[in-house]
């Protein structure tokens, strides 16, 4: 059989690497660029070596993969590096696991939701049980803590249920909840979080009443929508540490702390602002020489295209993950099978996702989660990574004529 | 592989794509709200972001230039700039506001409360203590506020403190003249600040490597006065002294070089140190001597005397009657002189300063001529020294005269002159007939100390012949040697002269106030050296003793008598010893500060950008470490202060008296200086 690869997926993604190399270098003003290069010939040799590894062995090493992933969130919660500890260190190597288990997961997912024909995938059984797949990852990397990391699982989850086949009303129902959190978040409306959270409620009970007249289903909602707002006022309260309120705290008003915590934001945002339309130039930007933009070479590494090459630059990146992105989604489309279709669309979603938290960051619409930039953050673990995603998607892609 | 999978993938195609078209539309969604976000950010709102990203790592610097010296005519710094550290913050990065509000607040003394509240501002930059003394670096640096910075600028300074304070006049924290010579020369002295733009990384570090100078800051061009500083410093003493014998309210004077026209001192007491301008009032900073007209009173009568005497119709010998002492005025009011007189000379109505007299030797002029001779002696316009807010006096024309102006005129009433003009009209006299602009401006110098433009002395015009001018010589030697001016004689000289008692004015008009004098003596003399001086006293309200013979003249005497005693003319050049300042400052060498007033000290200390650290009291700098033989170097001289008394005799300093003593004046050392006149 012919192996035919994805080359406009390659090439794209081959280009923003060595994009990312080179801001990197720009970012760090050190040598750090010379092991990001290094990592990145080795993940595009990994990625490109993934298309020849026979076609059922993915779905076969799904659940295991997904056992070993869990085990190394275990472990690394016993004896994990770094300050939080995310890191397990083999020898001189220093690997995150999360990273890893990223694709475990939304393997195991995909293989769990590609055995169920479509209609069954609305069953509570099959949701259940699919959720409890994400969760325990989710609540392994919660509690490292890595709040970002944690909520990327659940991001790839929804996607693969819908394109799974499930129905819209139930993705209504995952999602209610989701929104119960955000409506019943006492920092974003302060002293009218009762009265917000209070309509919201009435009003999605009072619109699917409407839509189905089935009570249950509506007393179910109500329960779910109510047992979440609930729960995060209690998580809001006991559970977050200090650092992550104020991560939060920062987004939503990052002035209150310009020295501090909004810090972070404020000089990403001055950095791309900054840059207007064409950018200070390569090698000039003023944020990262003169250190005022944190990690500039790891999580900010958007906020230094934006400066250095202005909004030329940030849409150049942007329109490359956009490409890419739709080309997870084609591939999902001419997969073969349901795996590797749903496969497909789980590693897109999972990139949307880091994509978009992370240069929503840097913008200010999205909080400071610590989540990298996919192919152009400095470091080798995310590298990896998303370099085995885009091995499996142009795997997928190869195979697609098979059977 | 489950076959279901396939079978139902190819079934629901249609369901596959609606989902596609539902994913693709997330994902879109996304993206556009990232992209328009992005169009804001980077777009509508790019120069907002630009001007924060600017603000807070660029500074911009200004490159300051020094403001031209004012110097004397022998060449010493009568105004300079010195270095001096001005703090500021950028209230954004002030952590510790309250503590860096109190500790400036301390220093500059303004409130805690309105350095807080600038602190607290949106503003992004907010000075905190500009211009520190040495001393006050010191504890200013004490302690690091993060968002505090320091900027280097120049601060005027004037070594000699008061001396010549009115005339200097004084510049504002910017380093603009605000008054006298520093604002009437102020396009000259004046220095083109450069630009600087420099930056700093996130923690306030300067990197130097980056720094590029927009513009380059050009200095001010020096300018060189007539004034004397010796000379001046002898008027503003015996001013002084004057003041205190009399109890009077104030005391003006001028010494003048008739032939050249040059001014060689000029000042008023109550002194006014320009280096704290804040401290005196409006009143005592003014030039008075030329803001200010006063009624000339019987030192107007030798001009009237020159008008009468060229008129051809009065000699030397015509004599007058002067009624004993009364006479009744067209307008019904009595002219009255201090001591009865009968029949006088011309010269003996001078001599005796008979009004009676004079009134009657100027009725042999008509009004138009009397008014003509007075304007051109120079009254009634200004005398042209640049200098801001002169006055013209106050001359009516003659067709405005009363019937009684013209007596009244003729003896120094309803007449207002400057004291300059006086000066300038009995230059004339003194000098055989040429009326000379008042020399201010000797050069111009180039911020190398090139000449850049000289003035010459310069003559308005002849107004009286060289004979008349010789008679008046004479006559106004007579009034010093037998008259009312016998007080201002000096042993083996020739002095001529006037004396001059006035009722006051009151202010705001409404005639003359009962007890309060305007007492003067104006004269000249010939040094034997060749040198010519004239000398004008005006003792304002004095409390012991009314008439300017006894109020006045002895002032002007002991100045002359002093000035005679430098044994040096000022137009031959230096009268003293060149300073040390003189000498082009190195950079190896620790600089002699043994026997130099703090003062001195100080400007040696800030043109090499050393810092002075002083121990004890005193006016001089007794000791000093490193010490100058030591051949040491550094940037702290640390300076032990003591009295003249302290001070080794071994010291060069001693050896030129005359620099030290002037210096040491304003320092209190005064007995020292006594101890020189002869």
């Amino acid at each position: 059989m012919r192996r035919e690869l994805d080359l406009s997926l390659l090439v794209a993604v081959a280009m923003m690497i060595a994009f990312g190399v080179t801001m990197v270098y720009s970012a760090s003003g050190s040598d750090v660029w010379r092991s990001q290069g290094l990592f990145a010939i080795i993940a595009l040799f990994v990625a490109v070596a993934i298309v020849y590894v026979p076609e059922k062995l993915f779905y076969d090493l799904a659940y295991p993969l997904y056992g070993i992933g869990m085990l190394s969130l275990i472990v690394v919660l016993v004896w994990g590096t770094g300050s939080p500890a995310r890191w397990l260190a083999i020898g001189s190597l220093r690997l995150q696991p999360a990273e890893f288990a990223k694709i475990a997961t939304i393997m195991a997912i995909a293989r769990f939701l590609g055995d169920q024909s479509s209609e069954r995938v609305s069953g509570p059984r099959t949701i259940g049980l699919a959720v409890l797949l994400a969760a325990l990852p989710m609540g392994l990397v919660a509690r490292q803590p890595d709040l970002g990391t944690a909520v990327s699982f659940g991001a790839a989850l929804i996607p693969m249920l819908y394109w799974a086949g499930m129905r819209p009303l139930h993705v209504f129902f995952l999602t209610a909840p989701m929104l119960s959190v955000v409506f019943s978040f006492e920092p974003l409306w302060q002293d009218q979080a009762p009265i917000v959270f209070a309509l919201f409620i009435i009003l999605s009970s009072v619109i699917i009443q409407l839509l189905l007249a089935r009570l249950w289903v509506t007393l179910t909602l109500l329960g779910v929508n109510l047992s979440a707002g609930l729960v995060t006022t209690y998580l809001w309260a006991n559970f977050l540490r200090g650092y992550q309120k104020a991560r939060i705290m920062t987004f939503l008003n990052p002035e209150s702390d310009a020295l501090g915590s909004g810090w972070n934001i404020i000089q990403s945002k001055i950095a791309i602002g900054s840059g207007g339309p064409t950018g200070k130039g390569f090698l000039q930007g003023t944020q990262t020489k003169y250190e005022f933009l944190p990690a500039a070479h790891t999580d900010f590494i958007f906020s230094v295209i934006g400066e250095e090459l202005g909004f030329v630059g940030s849409v150049f990146v942007l329109s490359l993950f956009l490409f890419v992105i739709w080309r997870c989604l084609y591939i999902g489309t001419v997969a073969n099978n349901r795996f590797a279709s749903l496969l497909a669309v789980g590693l897109g979603s999972m990139l949307t996702f880091h994509v978009f938290v992370n240069v929503g960051m840097t913008i200010g619409v999205m909080p400071v989660t610590g989540l990298p930039l996919p192919f152009l953050s400095y470091g080798g673990s995310s590298l990896l990574t998303n370099c085995l995603a885009v091995g499996l998607l142009l795997h997928i892609y190869a195979h697609r004529h098979e059977y | 592989m489950a076959d279901g999978a396939r079978g139902d993938h190819a079934e629901s195609r249609a369901a596959a794509v609606r989902r596609l078209r539902w994913v693709l539309l997330g994902g879109a969604a996304m993206w556009i709200v990232a992209m328009g976000r992005l169009v804001q950010v980077q777009g509508i709102d790019r120069h907002y972001y630009a001007d924060r990203a600017r603000a807070q790592h660029e500074r911009l610097e200004v490159l300051s230039a020094r403001r031209g010296e004012i110097l004397d005519r022998a060449g010493r710094e009568l105004a300079l700039d010195v270095a001096s550290v001005s703090f500021y913050g950028h209230p954004a990065e002030v952590r510790d506001r309250s503590g860096a509000a109190r500790h400036f607040a301390n220093l500059s003394g303004r409130s805690v409360a309105e350095l807080t509240r600038q602190l607290n501002s949106d503003r992004p930059f907010v000075y905190l203590l500009r211009q520190t003394s040495d001393e006050d670096l010191e504890r200013a640096r004490a302690e690091n506020f993060q968002g505090v910075f320091e900027q280097k600028e120049v601060r005027r300074f004037y070594p000699y403190g008061h001396l010549a304070g009115q005339l200097l006049g004084f510049t504002n924290i910017d380093n603009e003249g605000r008054e006298g010579v520093e604002l009437a020369l102020n396009e000259l002295l004046a220095e083109e600040p450069g630009a600087a733009r420099s930056f700093v990384d996130s923690r306030g570090r300067f990197l130097p490597d980056r720094s590029e100078a927009t513009a380059p800051a050009r200095p001010g061009a020096s300018v060189r006065l007539t004034i004397d500083a010796v000379m001046q410093e002898i008027l503003e003493e015996e001013l002084a002294r004057a003041v205190a014998e009399s109890g009077a309210e104030s005391a003006l004077g001028i010494i003048s070089d008739p032939i050249t026209g040059d001014i060689l001192a000029l000042g008023s007491v109550p002194l006014f140190d320009p280096n704290r301008p804040g401290d005196s009032p409006a009143f005592h900073r003014r030039n008075r001597l030329i803001t200010d007209p006063f009624e000339p009173g019987s030192t107007l009568k030798p001009i009237t005397m020159a008008a009468v005497l060229d008129g051809r119709h009065v000699s030397t010998d015509t004599i007058v009657f002067c009624e004993q002492g009364a006479m009744e005025l067209a307008t019904g009011d009595t002219l009255r002189d201090t001591k009865p007189h009968g029949w006088l000379t011309a010269s003996e109505v001078m001599t005796n300063s008979s009004n009676i007299g004079m009134v009657k030797l100027a009725r042999t002029l008509r009004r138009a001529e009397l008014y003509e001779a007075l304007r051109a002696f120079g009254f009634g316009t200004r005398t042209g020294t640049g200098l801001p807010a002169e006055s013209a006096g106050l001359l009516h024309p003659a067709q405005e005269w009363s019937e009684r102006s013209l007596a009244t005129i003729a003896i120094g009433q309803e007449i207002s002159v400057t004291a300059v003009q006086l000066v300038q009209a009995f230059g004339a006299i003194a000098n055989g007939g040429q009326l000379m602009a008042p020399r201010l401006l000797a050069e111009i110098r180039g911020a190398n100390g090139e000449v850049l433009r000289r003035t010459e002395p310069q003559s308005v015009r002849r107004v009286i012949s060289a004979e008349t001018a010789v008679i008046l010589q004479q006559m106004l030697r007579g009034v010093v040697r037998d008259g009312t001016g016998r007080n201002a004689a000096i042993e083996g000289i020739d002095v001529a002269g006037k004396t001059g008692t006035a009722q006051r004015a009151r202010p705001g008009g409404g005639g003359y106030a009962d007890d309060e004098y305007v007492s003067s003596f104006i004269g000249f003399l010939q040094a034997p050296g060749g040198a010519h001086y004239i000398g004008l006293v005006v003792v304002e309200n004095p409390r012991i003793g009314k008439y300017g013979g006894t109020v006045a003249a002895p002032p002007f005497r002991r100045a002359m008598e002093r000035i005679l005693a430098l044994d040096g003319s000022p137009s031959a050049g230096p009268v003293v010893a060149l300073d040390a300042a003189h000498t082009p400052p190195s950079q190896e060498t620790v600089p002699d500060l043994r026997g130099l007033p703090l003062a001195r000290a100080r400007v040696q200390a800030a043109r090499r950008g050393l810092t002075l650290h002083l121990q004890g009291q005193g006016p001089l700098v007794v000791s000093q470490d490193p010490s100058p033989t030591a051949g040491g170097s550094g940037s702290v001289i640390v300076c032990r202060l003591g009295s003249a008394d302290d001070v080794p005799p071994s010291m060069p300093s001693r050896r030129t008296p005359l620099r030290q003593a002037v210096l040491m004046r304003k320092l209190g050392a005064r007995q020292q200086f006594a101890a020189l006149s002869p």
